[in-house]
């Protein structure tokens, strides 16, 4: 088997794809190449594992367009060659990590009759997608705050990975830059990321800094950052004045080492808190600007991720910020974060409870789940999560049968389903049965009301006139929203609706798209419910 | 334009002197193609040299560069019929479009003699943009060589291209006719967005 996967969009990206890239390897073996923009060479480093690289260089394309000397179609023949070169490769499988046009030409551009594509792309005038998971990718997941799965679950769902598997001996092979480890206990930070809205600024985080001192006066700091940024991090070092604080400008490598030995690593949405999946430290995430934590977050179980309850928040990436200053950033104190670096620290998330508790109006904390039953989870902290949480792991299991239905056994698609909702309920109540009952309660009054909701809206639908289905519309975005299952974003969603809605539009096409959101409806919901009789047989005695 | 050229015989080259101007240093010629050759960036390896002179720079060129293929342009005749090179010669542009696109393709990059280039500045800067394509007639002269088509729109009969949008209008005039050209065009496209 030769595999080539395509990730072509940012560093963090690809660094982010490093557990699937490395349980592939581990997994189904044979040769693997990657094909990556060759700006981003220097992370080479970092996946020893890899038989071969191959490289688009961009700015080469881009500093040919601007060359009088070079031909406008130079950039024509080196894209010519450069697919020759891979399809004499002769792979068996072509895998697009990045859901983005370029990894489409180029899926469209290699797939033949011997090499498949996991990913869009064109064969034979239709458009394909390799796997139900990608498809959900690029209908639902694309749509910003869409998707219930971390992208990292989606494509090991699609590549049929069974778990991941963080090997340490891979890692290991990492260490090697050891004079740079400090022998005595540190903490690492990034404070700076590619986009200004994504971390804090250098003043709020010397504020975050003199809090955390407030507790700990003792362990030193280590702020991590890339070589071109060492004037500015030696600058916020002589603002700050802390004795126990170094400024270390360095590579990937060394930056690995160091934050898998910390006691915390502390960072924005950025390629770097990717470095720390493989290890044991414990990462504060400070999710702001345009970071969809659900899709991108810290892939490890007991990650702490803070998010600013702002309506506006998260943004879209290219979303240039209407306000003064970045309210999400601002409703996130500087105190909440030092106190929270403590204690998180120190592993004490009864605290961090209690702080969630205290800022349950500015702040959200998410604790990561992660295990080998589950899908990763961002799990809410403090008062009234619970029935937040139970939506999402519900949402989880009735997407997973969803997407696995052309592959596995009806009864076995519901089993393994129900399994990770039961493990979330047990998890939850700490094995309490008290608790439990509580929770199971919950989500039997959640599915009841869906239940409720989805007969309502079944029945709006079912009168197929324009006045009901006016009436119905907010019902209708108020289930599929619920649902992060479809919602008037979503391309396929607006196309249904506005067949059903437009005059112009014949009886006959209304006719059948109502039925179409009508099937998918009942089908949805009748495999929530179905799971939730799974899971109310399993706790029969408790109930 | 009629040109005034004279020349002088050196030891073991004719130096020649168009228009008053020494195209090369009469004692020095050697040097002076040394020190042009190792001043140059060159990013690919098919050359086209604008200016044959008294023709020792060329002779560095293959003797320093050893596995780039070298064409020369040369706007007067009689520089051509007394300066003997061991590489193709034209002084006609639409013959040099023609040996370069369809002996080399798009990738080469042009490189201008520089005591030719001020002789013949303006002849060498519509030739090097006739060359790379940067005109719509030019472009239009390419595409025939290459089989490719791409339509215009009014107000950009006279525009140098800009790359992106061409390769999204090659792409959009290719797709049912040829996917490959298509879906590469398009990706260039994508990726200098």
């Amino acid at each position: 088997m030769k595999t080539l996967m395509l990730s072509l969009m940012r560093l963090g990206d690809l660094l982010m794809m490093e557990p699937v890239l490395s349980a592939w390897k581990q997994e189904k073996g044979g040769e693997l190449h990657i094909l990556m923009y060759k700006e981003f060479a220097y992370a080479k480093d970092l996946f020893p594992y890899v038989d071969r690289f191959h490289f688009i260089d961009r700015k080469e394309m881009q500093n040919t367009t601007r060359s009088a000397d070079l031909s406008i179609l130079d950039n024509y023949t080196s894209i010519g060659e450069l697919i020759e070169e891979l399809r004499s490769e002769e792979f068996t499988q072509v895998v697009s990590l990045s859901h983005n046009n370029v990894c489409f030409c180029l899926g469209s551009l290699l797939a033949s009759e011997n090499t498949s594509v996991l990913g869009a792309h064109e064969k034979d005038g239709q458009i394909l997608y390799g796997s139900p998971w990608i498809k959900y990718l690029n209908d639902i997941a694309s749509y910003e705050g869409g998707s219930v799965y971390h992208l990292v679950d989606i494509y090991k769902s699609a590549l049929g990975l069974e778990s991941i598997e963080y090997s340490q001996n891979l890692a290991d092979l990492y260490y090697g830059n050891q004079r740079e480890i400090p022998a005595e206990e540190y903490i690492c930070m990034q404070l700076t990321s590619n986009e200004e809205k994504k971390s804090f600024s250098f003043d709020k985080w010397a504020n975050v800094i003199s809090h955390f001192r407030l507790l700990d006066m003792n362990t030193k700091i280590i702020v991590l950052g890339a070589p071109s940024e060492e004037q500015d991090l030696l600058k916020f070092a002589d603002l700050i004045q802390d004795d126990n604080l170094e400024i270390c400008t360095c590579d990937l490598k060394t930056a690995k080492a160091l934050v898998s030995r910390a006691k915390l690593f502390v960072t924005p949405d950025t390629s770097i808190k990717y470095l720390a999946n493989t290890s044991d430290v414990p990462v504060l995430e400070i999710s702001v600007g345009s970071s969809q934590l659900n899709q991108t977050g810290s892939y490890k179980p007991n990650s702490l991720i803070l998010q600013a309850k702002q309506s506006c928040a998260p943004c879209g990436h290219s979303f240039e910020c209407p306000y003064a200053s970045y309210l999400c950033q601002d409703q996130i104190p500087a105190d909440l974060v030092g106190f929270s670096m403590f204690h998180h620290k120190s592993h004490d998330w009864k605290s961090l409870q209690v702080m969630a508790d205290e800022y349950l109006e500015d702040v959200d904390f998410y604790r990561t789940r992660l295990d080998d039953r589950s899908y990763w989870t961002p799990v809410v902290l403090g008062e009234m999560s619970l029935e937040k949480n139970i939506k999402t792991i519900l949402h989880q299991a009735t997407w997973q049968v969803i997407l696995g239905e052309e592959e596995v056994e009806d009864w076995q698609r519901f089993e393994e389903a129900a399994i990770k909702v039961r493990n979330f309920l047990i998890q939850e109540s700490n094995i309490s049965d008290d608790n439990l009952r509580k929770c199971l309660e919950k989500c039997e009054a959640l599915l009841l009301g869906y239940e409720l909701e989805t007969q309502e809206l079944i029945r709006c639908l079912g009168k197929e006139t324009r006045a009901s289905f006016e009436d119905s519309f907010e019902r209708v975005n108020t289930w599929f929203e619920r649902s992060g299952k479809l919602n008037l974003r979503l391309k396929a969603f607006s196309r249904m609706y506005t067949d059903i809605s437009q005059e112009e539009v014949a009886e006959e096409q209304r006719f059948q798209s109502t039925h179409k959101i009508l099937d998918n409806l009942n089908h949805m919901f009748k495999i929530e419910r179905k799971i939730s009789e799974m899971i109310r047989v399993d706790f029969m005695e408790v109930l | 334009m009629s040109n005034d050229l004279e020349w002088i015989k050196t030891e073991d080259v004719n130096i020649p002197i168009l228009n008053g101007r020494r195209l090369a240093s009469k004692k020095s010629y050697l040097k002076e193609a040394e020190a042009w050759a190792d001043r140059l960036q060159l990013v690919r390896n098919r050359l086209v040299v604008l200016g044959l002179a008294a023709g020792k720079h060329i002779e560095v060129l293959q003797a320093n560069y050893p596995n780039k293929e070298i064409c020369v342009f040369e706007s007067v005749e009689d520089i051509v019929k007394k300066v003997s090179v061991d590489v193709p010669v034209f002084t006609e542009v639409t013959e040099l479009i023609n040996y370069v696109y369809s002996q080399w393709g798009a990738s080469f990059q042009i490189v201008i003699h520089p005591t030719s280039g001020q002789a013949h500045s303006d002849l060498y800067a519509e030739v090097s943009q006739k060359l790379t394509g940067r005109t719509k007639e030019s472009l239009e002269c390419i595409f025939q060589l290459q089989g490719e088509k791409v339509e215009w729109q009014e107000g950009e009969d006279n525009v140098i291209i800009v790359d992106r949008q061409l390769y999204s209008k090659i792409a959009s005039g290719a797709k049912k006719e040829d996917p490959d050209r298509y879906y590469k065009t398009k990706l260039i496209a994508e990726i200098l967005k």
